[in-house]
């Protein structure tokens, strides 16, 4: 068991060790600052008066750093983690095998099995940071740019109303890390599987966006919005639940049990596919 | 010029040899066929009834293989097109880098402006090839499920609604898939423009991936009304436009004035980069 850590360390080690990790930090946080400094200039902050007054409501009491913070941490979550998490995971495997390492690291006396957990931990630990990262970033980016208050959170397609006191707004924040965790650990599951085929590490990265992809076309298009209780983005999106007046845990917990029997599904494939495997380069 | 068609032809040739170049024309074939599949629902066609009622139009008569692939493609086009062209262009050049091949090709007495002209045409002409394969297998598609008959617009995001007969649908329909190509040439250009940089090959993807969904999520948000000529995405979007009952020309000329401008850059700055970059692999 202590030469499996040992060997777990050296795997992230190397993850460290690859520019390519570091991308989707450096994007996210570009992508924080930006839509903070948009939301600064006077005409977007004119509209959001707008509606503001519309609602009956005062600018103090719905616009807050915590407001932007959950907001912009949900969008730099679907797009920067999803694309950062889809590059590393594709490149564990596929990437070795291009390279031609992953021959050498079959060579030593340790199982498939062995190689392939301590790669898939080193997957989840890299979407744990970096869900870990987008939130904190995310969170003293708006409160430095907005200062604190209260949080609204307005998510139509996903049906979730929420207005909460800073103290209370916060811990709904915190909430939500590790649901979104356990949400990206899902995503990465489909490049994993692909890169444990033999495809390039580029083809396993857009395959699985691409699948991604279509099911958020098919959930968000009004036209085929009849199929979105079917789409796996709909669970994956679940985590913006939290931010409910009341928090509906039965329907969390049944969207994060299926998507974990498709992680042990897609974990088995990925094992299977990988025992199989000849590795020629 | 005949030294120029040649290597022309043989660039063309070794992008068509490799098998991630066919991903994106399977996948548009997969995903066409599962939105085909969705709008086929009850709820679906019930939804399509009502807006052709609301307008006091023939269902019969709208409800054609002309208008399904034409939804089909404003739905997917800017997704798919984006994920597949990022994949190639960002491949072009850094995976010759990555392979060690490039400095076979610099050997030769050919000049590192036309190496760089050369594969970049080759991203164009892939974009076109993989535009009008969408806009075929999608009319194709709509056909073979709902036959002929005349075209309906509706495009909320463009502000766009308009119905054509079906021989004057099928030539703004063939007009369309070319400037919608023309458009998706930008996102080329940018996967183009970071393969020439130092980086790997699925890096320059996910970066080029990055900004397009990066700028699209912006454009969507409802306060940025007043920033919408800044984004790419907006200008992107000016084929649909060609769909109008009246084509606003003007409008048309300076969206791809703003694209032509943007491949110009990126083709100057990859030039730029490729000229002084050292090949050491």
């Amino acid at each position: 068991m202590r030469l499996f850590f040992v060997q777990l360390g050296w795997e992230l080690r190397r993850l460290v060790m690859r520019p390519q990790t570091w991308l989707a930090f450096a994007l996210s946080l570009a992508f924080e600052l930006a839509a903070s400094l948009l939301l600064k200039v006077p005409s977007v902050r004119a509209d959001i008066a707008r509606d503001a007054w519309k609602m009956r409501a005062r600018w103090n009491e719905v616009f807050s750093g915590l407001t932007t913070a959950a907001h912009i941490m949900g969008e730099s979550f679907t797009i920067i983690g999803a694309l950062g998490i889809a590059l590393v995971a594709a490149v564990i495997v596929a990437g070795e095998d291009e390279d031609g390492t992953l021959r050498m690291i079959l060579c030593r006396p340790v199982s498939r099995t062995s190689v392939l957990a301590q790669k898939w931990i080193a997957c989840a630990l890299y979407a744990a940071a970096l869900t870990g990262f987008i939130a904190s970033s995310t969170l003293a980016i708006c409160l430095i740019f907005e200062g604190p208050g209260n949080l609204v959170l307005l998510a139509p397609h996903e049906g979730v109303m929420g207005t909460f006191h800073f103290a209370e707004g916060m811990r709904r924040y915190a909430l939500a890390l590790p649901l979104m965790w356990f949400s990206g650990v899902s995503g990465m599951l489909w490049p994993f599987f692909f890169s444990c085929t033999g495809m390039k590490p580029a083809a396993a990265t857009i395959l699985s966006l691409t699948l991604l992809a279509t099911d958020d076309i098919v959930r968000t298009t009004p036209e085929t919005a009849v199929a979105s209780p079917y789409c796996v983005t709909t669970r994956m999106l679940s985590w913006r639940q939290v931010f409910n007046d009341d928090i509906p845990w039965p329907r969390i917990q049944r969207n994060y049990t299926q998507l974990t029997e498709m992680d042990v599904t897609l974990i088995v494939g990925a094992w299977v596919v990988f025992r199989r495997r000849e590795c020629k380069r | 010029m005949n030294a120029l068609a040649l290597q022309l032809w043989n660039e063309l040739y070794k992008l068509f040899a490799r098998k991630r170049t066919y991903i994106g024309f399977g996948a548009v074939v997969v995903v066409e066929c599962v939105i085909l599949w969705v709008m086929s629902r009850p709820q679906s066609v019930a939804q399509f009834r009502q807006l052709v009622a609301q307008h006091g139009l023939s269902f019969k008569r709208y409800y054609s293989g002309l208008t399904l692939g034409l939804e089909m493609v404003m739905w997917t086009g800017l997704i798919l097109g984006a994920l597949f062209l990022a994949l190639v262009s960002g491949d072009v050049m850094s995976k010759e880098v990555e392979d060690g091949t490039l400095r076979m090709l610099l050997c030769r007495p050919v000049s590192r402006t036309r190496i760089v002209a050369l594969k970049y045409t080759t991203c164009v002409i892939y974009t076109f090839a993989l535009i009008f394969f969408l806009g075929a297998t999608a009319l194709g598609a709509g056909m073979l499920y709902c036959g002929t008959g005349g075209l309906l617009v509706s495009s909320p995001t463009e502000e766009l609604f308009a119905v054509h007969e079906a021989r004057a649908g099928l030539a703004r329909y063939c007009v369309g898939m070319s400037f919608l190509a023309l458009s998706l040439t930008s996102i080329s250009s940018l996967g183009f423009m970071f393969s020439c940089l130092k980086i790997k090959p699925a890096a320059a993807t996910i970066s080029t991936l990055s900004i397009v969904f990066v700028d699209s999520t912006f454009r969507r948000v409802p306060f940025f009304g007043s920033l919408l000529p800044l984004f790419l995405s907006t200008h992107l979007a000016a084929w649909q436009q060609l769909f109008a009952v009246t084509i606003p020309w003007t409008r048309c000329c300076q969206d791809y004035s703003y694209l032509l401008s943007v491949d110009a850059v990126c083709f100057l700055f990859a030039l730029l980069v490729f000229r002084r970059r050292d090949f050491k692999a």
